[in-house]
């Protein structure tokens, strides 16, 4: 059976609420990563207006369990999750590159 | 059941203080964490350390851990008896059931997915491992419930050509459904919205896995992948388009017929065109929410790949009767 489904501004961001309940965090420690940075809200001045990207799920997840892992402090991990963008986005940006230089020949 | 010897995998001696212990996992830690490390077996290798640590850091634990050292050292078999440790072998069913339902309360976790060694389990039993899980969870809210349905993530491949308008898209994915179950597959059409970039997700709401009870289910969470075009690079919201030219065609000028996503268009190259330049054909490249990028042709002189005697007359002609120094730069430099 197929499914009909009609997509509306909801199917591509959360509320801050929805982003506790899918990342299994606490609000208050949704608090602490906005507060350092981990988490960024695209719109909303207070809590209960925020709205994030739903990239934000796999993000917030991704520093909880750096925080506990590694026995991180949120001042560090705020700087390790920076770094780890900016990783991502220099490889991401190496992989363009290389298609685009492999289009002129070019090879490792 | 193989001993395992937690000190050797942190590379501390079994003399090793509590802080000793800690750098030795922090460091190793950093290295071999699946959400920083891109080595293949990154993710064994850490559930293994955390192992160690989890043993170690503990002074309960690891006086009984280094009570089956010492028992081993004396000639015991060394393999824990599994009735002393009782109790918790008991509860062993149902703490990995209770694994299953947290992990269907959010997306999977690379480095909570427990599977401590059955060294591990023989020693300190489901309760040791269940401490570690409740630790690790001090983030959670209270609020969420595990019996919640899972949320399932679905890679989806679009080529470039469908993010320029809304594209109905028939969607199937399997949704899980329980331990030792065929998931159920599901196929809903869905309408994505123009201008999705790669790794851009869509949430669709309650059509994840179902919940116990009158739980709510999970979401579906699409995650768009954009497959690489056989001839147009992206660069944020514009497109690059490689356009190769004959020599002639760059000196003399030219009308090429060029590709876009959306068809084919004529381009005028003027006169005297250096490979390596660039021009841009507005309104081209991608769709975004607010506003469309450009085309961007970039230049790229070719030869023939063979030349015949006529040609090469040719090219000794203009060898001689034009005065050209494609290195004169290099005199400024000297």
């Amino acid at each position: 059976m197929t499914t009909y489904l009609e997509l509306n501004a909801t199917h591509l961001q959360l509320s801050a609420e929805e982003l506790c309940q899918s990342a299994n965090i606490s609000p208050q420690t949704l608090l602490t990563l906005v507060e350092y940075d981990i988490a960024v809200p695209i719109a909303g001045s207070q809590p209960i207006q925020w709205v994030f990207q739903l990239s934000a799920v796999t993000r917030v997840q991704k520093a909880t369990r750096l925080a506990h892992d590694l026995v991180m402090e949120w001042a560090d991990l705020s700087l390790v999750m920076q770094l780890l963008d900016e990783i991502e986005q220099l490889r991401s940006e190496n992989i363009q590159l290389k298609q685009r230089l492999a289009r002129y020949g070019w090879s490792e | 059941m193989e001993f395992i010897d937690y000190y050797g995998v942190l590379g501390v001696e079994p003399t090793a203080d509590d802080k000793v212990i800690k750098t030795a996992y922090r460091k190793l830690g950093r290295k071999y964490h699946p959400d920083v490390s891109k080595l293949p077996d990154a993710a064994e290798q850490f559930k293994r350390l955390a192992e160690a640590y989890e043993v170690l850091h503990s002074a309960e634990k690891r006086a009984e851990y280094d009570a089956i050292c010492a028992a081993r050292r004396r000639g015991f078999s060394g393999r824990p008896d599994l009735q002393s440790h009782n109790g918790h072998n008991q509860n062993s069913h149902a703490y990995r059931q209770n694994v299953y339902q947290q992990n269907a309360a959010g997306p999977s976790d690379p480095a909570t997915d427990q599977d401590f060694t059955a060294f591990f389990e023989a020693i300190f039993g489901a309760s040791g491992a269940r401490q570690r899980q409740q630790h690790r969870e001090s983030f959670a809210n209270d609020d969420v419930h595990p019996l919640n349905g899972a949320d399932v993530e679905v890679e989806w491949p679009m080529m470039l050509e469908d993010t320029l308008q809304d594209k109905t898209q028939q969607i199937e994915f399997a949704i899980p459904v329980a331990m030792g179950q065929a998931p159920h597959t599901t196929t809903l059409k869905v309408t994505i919205p123009a201008g999705m970039r790669d790794g851009e997700r869509i949430r669709l709401k309650g059509q994840g896995a179902a919940a116990t009870r009158d739980h709510p289910r999970g979401d579906v969470y699409l995650i768009i992948r954009l497959l690489p075009h056989p001839l147009f690079d992206i660069d944020a919201n514009n497109l690059l388009l490689t356009l190769p030219l004959a020599p002639w065609e760059a000196v003399l000028g030219a009308k090429i017929t060029i590709p876009t996503l959306s068809g084919k268009i004529q381009l005028q190259i003027p006169a005297n065109s250096q490979a390596g330049q660039r021009l841009r054909v507005r309104g081209k490249g991608l769709v975004r929410k607010t506003s469309i990028g450009d085309l961007i042709v970039s230049l790229s002189i070719v030869l023939p790949a063979s030349v015949n005697e006529s040609s090469h007359a040719l090219w000794q002609q203009l060898a001689e009767h034009v005065n050209f120094d494609p290195r004169h730069e290099w005199e400024r430099l000297r």
